[in-house]
């Protein structure tokens, strides 16, 4: 309900700042904003492939309706690899595939679990209604995607710690807009994204994840030699499951995180990007706090 | 409702972005005089014409300025002329000239108002070429070359076989390529 009062407020103020008039001068050339997404394709890219590391571990803890949390009461150090392909089919569409495969290694107390396993295999399209930086009008391109369950949701995973739960078990349709410009080297980016969840069974019953939303504003620099240095904050959250068709009080969640980013665009032929983050307060509930950093290269194609 | 109405919008004029590439020979160029001259009269004044699409501030065009200063060189001593064009809304006319001119591009540079030519000849992006005949009929439309912001040894001199061709009295043998440059900013 808060996504759809809020998103066409917030959507139509970053439209009214990114098209002021004394802001919009020449642009960035490539890179820009599609570095925020690894498997996004920038400018004149008709392909890409790569793969991504991200190292992450549990730094404390956000329970339902409490304060933050730290030292956690266990911890999670997750190695996770993600091999991601895109293509453009259109002048302004793209498709963009993720597999992700996880390893996490989970302690609690004397207790210490290690498994891998598949996570969600992930399916989402772009549609660029506006390029960043041809027009006045900022950048608007439309999102939609889908989730298959591939991963092991938490109540198949083995183990006391269930260190292999890697998915949630069900399927998951999102659709969200972006929004972004370019002032010279400055890029400016915004990304709102819904997502819904089928239902499915968990030991005989009915069970519904509650909706998905991810709000993402990230701001940076590109030089000349196509370099960015990005900053984001986003915040994701997840509505109360539903079990039987009644929603259970606290167990949706929320959190918020910062990140920095560095990509490079090597010989226009490599994308190297990599970036650290953190989990904050005060926008966290029923979850645990990570902080990490991820390294991906991607071979891209004009 | 209104963002449903601006959406729709959005689609429409995303549908409708491929324009022609029809010859504009009414589109006029502003000089650095401020005298609007028609395409038509400044194709009329050399045997071949490269327009350029320029925007200073364009990597994709710094990293090329080598490059096409040799070809204004080449080329020049050969009957061909270049004119820099901008297309831009929001450009500084003054500024985007003094940064050729220090840049050693020698090119008289003209603005593009309401971006007509662009949209005429569907040009999106900086250092776009086209080259134009006597009449103003488009021979070549598209990079300068395949590079992007890295330069290689040996890229494919689209612009170059072009204009080989044709001082060679031949058709140009690939007269459209796709011109990787910075999006220009065009209304």
């Amino acid at each position: 309900m808060t996504l759809r009062r809020w998103a066409p407020l917030a959507l139509a103020t970053l439209l009214a700042f990114f098209a002021n008039e004394p802001l919009a001068r020449a642009q960035a050339c490539c890179v820009g904003a599609s570095g925020l997404t690894p498997g996004w394709l920038a400018n004149h890219e008709k392909a890409l492939v790569g793969a991504q590391l991200r190292l992450s571990s549990t730094h404390g803890t956000y329970p339902a309706r409490g304060e933050f949390y730290a030292p956690p009461p266990g911890r999670d150090a997750r190695v996770e690899s993600t091999i991601f392909g895109s293509v453009r089919f259109l002048p302004r569409a793209q498709v963009s595939l993720s597999v992700p495969f996880t390893v996490v290694r989970r302690r609690a107390g004397a207790t210490v679990e290690g498994r891998a396993a598949f996570g969600d295999v992930a399916l989402i399209g772009r549609y660029d209604l506006v390029r960043a930086g041809e027009s006045r009008i900022p950048g608007i391109a439309l999102l939609a995607g889908a989730q298959a369950p591939s991963g092991v949701p938490s109540d198949r995973a083995t183990g006391l710690l269930a260190a292999d739960a890697t998915g949630i078990g069900a399927w998951e349709a999102s659709a969200g807009a972006s929004v972004e410009q370019t002032y010279g080297g400055l890029v400016l980016h915004a990304t709102v994204l819904a997502g819904l969840r089928t239902p499915r069974d968990v030991l005989g019953v009915s069970q519904t994840l509650g909706p998905r939303a991810l709000y993402v504003l990230a701001g940076g620099w590109v030089w000349d030699a196509d370099i960015a240095l990005l900053g984001t904050v986003s915040h994701s959250s997840e509505g109360d499951t539903s079990i039987a068709g009644e929603d259970v009080p606290g167990t949706g969640f929320r959190s918020t995180q910062v990140a920095l980013l560095v990509v490079a665009t090597l010989a226009d032929a490599w994308r190297l990007r990599t970036s650290v983050f953190t989990d904050v307060p005060p926008l966290g509930e029923n979850r645990p706090a990570l902080g990490g950093s991820t390294i991906s290269l991607a071979r891209t194609w004009l | 409702m209104k963002l449903r109405t601006m959406i729709l919008a959005l689609l429409v004029s995303a549908a409708c972005s491929k324009t022609t590439s029809a010859p504009p020979a009414e589109a006029a160029l502003v000089d650095r005089d401020g005298t609007s001259t028609p395409l038509r009269d400044l194709a009329a004044r050399s045997p071949y014409t490269v327009l350029v699409f320029f925007t200073a501030e364009c990597p994709v065009q710094k990293a090329h300025d080598a490059r096409l200063r040799e070809l204004v060189q080449s080329y020049g001593a050969r009957g061909v002329a270049f004119v820099g064009v901008v297309s831009e809304v929001s450009a500084d006319m003054a500024a985007e000239r003094a940064e050729a001119e220090r840049r050693g591009l020698t090119f008289p540079v003209v603005e593009d108002r309401g971006a007509r030519l662009a949209d005429a000849l569907g040009v999106e992006y900086s250092t776009h070429a086209v080259l134009v005949d006597r009449e103003g009929r488009v021979l070549y439309s598209g990079g300068q070359d395949s590079d992007r912001t890295s330069l290689s040894p040996e890229p494919r001199a689209y612009l170059r076989d072009a204009l080989e061709d044709v001082l060679a009295g031949r058709p140009v043998a690939r007269a459209r390529t796709e011109a990787l440059g910075c999006p220009l900013r065009k209304h």
